[in-house]
């Protein structure tokens, strides 16, 4: 009970801890002061943004399950279900059986989604390469390329692929090479972007010694600098064809080519059939297959 | 040869790191600069390819004036002759031994040879047998991240031998390495200079290393030149004006 009481009472101090960390006096009357956390001020920002969040999504747990299983815990008297049956009939309505004899159909237009993020993948890295070293500043020590490669970069990662799509399906048509195209541009911009940093990180050392035999810039950067971050770069462009592949399969949406385009005209009204389930099976069997490949490559390359 | 005339340089930031600096090097001399770390060695030493400009006084590098007006192909062509050796080794990582004894050759080769690594059947022949020179042949086709410190400036100096210089620039070869080693390298460079008559100047922080394998010395202090002569006439008196104050454990290596 007293020691309660301490508690209670010291409990200002315990807070003003958390912001102030208490100072430590060692030998000879020496005041040690730790230096302030950012911590607490994160996590009460971090509580802040979650409940505006929650607020504007309107997220409630409890409505999910009344649309899910039609239980109303609380009851709430929530509107719906939007349709004559739960979320959960619904889904297993449709989810199955899995047709697997649409593969026919399927194949042609998957096997376009792969080719266009792989090509676009390729491509994108291929200009990427050069970008970077355009972009790091321990390369590059003329400000004006160093600024505009930079800004060139910040402009195309802001877009997202989508967009891209969007207007190349307006320039180009309905087909497979808007698709790489914005494949190829956002590709571009984030292992450029990615490159860039690693290129900063690494040891000059090497290149000083190459140039100090009377080695150009250019070859200097090519002999020294190039073997340190080529695994990187695989890696990276590895990396961004995985999660290109997934991308793909949305862009044709849009009418960008491969299987998205299929997708989009069984989704019409949002009316899910067992074929929409199926292709979604299909695009989950090549991500998969595509990422456990990416994977093994990279974890060699590391 | 190698001569300065009232040499000085000044960082862009207004360091002063070296005053009115007169020095005559001969063809194939061993040269080893001593003096306090922040003394000026290392300045002193990229002055001569130009790695930092020379602000003050006349440079002249076998019959090359090394001024502002040296750039460009003719300053990648006066490197050319020059080789460079760090304390950190500088060797390219992930790459195999032969690849960085092959680099320094790339100057010679156009850019998607570069680009690509494709170097002759005449830089490959130059380059082995500059390993075997060095007593590092049988690493060759091993990964020059992978060797051991001493291995290490083997290969950087084999990449130097490649590129068959006129003149050795060396920062404090042998800093990093422990006694025994840095005497086995000490004596690589001693072999290098006597044998292909190429002009040492190595900087070296450790004065016992510097009175062993130098048959000259040169004493900074605060970016001025306190001693220069031969390594046998170095005696306590003249170290203590070198570096202001008695010498210490630290500035011998093996003791
Ligand atoms: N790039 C630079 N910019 C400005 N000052 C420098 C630079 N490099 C060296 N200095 C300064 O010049 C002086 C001599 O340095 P340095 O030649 O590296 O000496 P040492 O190699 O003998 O240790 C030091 O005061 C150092 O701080
Ligand atoms: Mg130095």
């Amino acid at each position: 009970m007293e020691k309660l009481k301490d508690y209670v009472k010291n409990i200002g101090k315990y807070i003003k801890g958390i912001f102030i960390p208490e100072q430590i006096i060692i030998q000879d009357g020496i005041v040690v002061s730790p230096p302030r956390s950012v911590a607490p001020y994160v996590v009460i920002a971090f509580v802040f943004v979650s409940y505006f969040a929650i607020q504007a999504t309107e997220f409630s747990i409890f409505e999910v399950i009344y649309k899910l299983f039609g239980i109303d815990i609380l009851n709430n008297h929530f509107e719906g279900p939007w349709r004559a049956m739960t979320g959960w009939e619904y889904l297993s309505r449709y989810f199955f059986p899995i047709d697997y004899g649409y593969w026919r159909e399927v194949i042609s237009p998957l096997v376009d989604t792969i080719q266009m993020s792989f090509l676009g993948s390729f491509i994108g890295s291929a200009i990427a390469l050069p970008v970077a070293f355009l972009a790091s500043s321990n390369i590059n020590k003329n400000k004006f390329t160093l600024t505009s490669a930079r800004a060139v970069l910040t402009i195309f990662r802001t877009i997202p692929m989508i967009i891209y799509a969007v207007i190349f399906v307006w320039v180009f048509g309905k087909n497979v090479l808007p698709g790489t195209m914005a494949i190829g541009l956002f590709t571009f911009s984030i292992v450029a972007k990615m490159l860039f940093e690693k290129i900063e990180t690494i040891d000059l050392g090497s290149y000083e010694a190459i140039e100090s035999t009377g080695a150009s810039k250019g070859k200097s950067i090519v002999t020294a600098v190039l073997p340190q971050i080529l695994p990187s770069f695989y890696s990276m462009s590895l990396y961004a064809f995985e999660i290109n592949v997934r991308y793909a399969a949305i862009l044709g949406y849009v009418g960008a080519g491969g299987i998205g385009l299929i997708l989009q005209s069984n989704m019409a009204d949002l009316d899910l059939t067992n074929r929409v389930f199926t292709m979604l099976f299909f695009i989950w069997i090549v991500v998969i297959s595509i990422e456990t490949i990416s994977r093994f490559l990279r974890r060699r390359l590391a | 040869m190698i001569l300065f005339e009232k040499v000085g340089k000044t960082y862009p930031d207004g360091t002063v790191a070296l005053k009115k600096v007169d020095l005559k090097i001969e063809q194939g001399e061993f040269i080893a600069i001593i003096g306090l770390s922040g003394a000026g060695k290392s300045t002193l030493i990229r002055l001569i390819n130009k790695m930092h400009p020379v602000t003050d006084g006349k440079l002249t590098v076998n019959g090359t004036v090394v001024d502002d007006s040296l750039v460009g192909k003719d300053l990648r062509k006066f490197r050319r002759g020059i080789g460079m050796i760090f304390q950190s080794f500088n060797l390219i990582g992930r790459t195999s031994v032969l690849k960085n004894v092959l680099a320094a050759r790339v100057a010679d080769i156009p850019f998607f040879k570069a680009l690509l690594g494709l170097y002759s059947k005449e830089d490959k022949i130059a380059s082995l047998n500059a390993l075997e020179q060095l007593g590092i042949l049988e690493k060759a086709y091993n990964r020059a991240d992978k060797l051991s410190g001493g291995q290490m400036q083997r290969v950087a100096l084999a990449r130097t031998i490649a590129q068959d210089p006129k003149i050795i620039l060396a920062d404090e070869p042998v800093a990093s390495l422990d006694p025994i080693t840095a005497t086995q390298v000490m004596r690589d460079f001693e072999k290098i200079n006597k044998e292909l008559n190429i002009t040492i100047l190595a900087n070296m922080h450790h004065v016992d290393m510097a009175l062993k394998f130098a048959t000259r010395v040169i004493g900074i202090n605060d970016g001025e030149i306190v001693y220069d002569g031969p390594a046998s006439a170095v005696d306590n008196a003249l170290l203590k004006k070198v570096y202001g104050r008695e010498l210490t454990d630290d500035d011998i290596m093996d003791n």
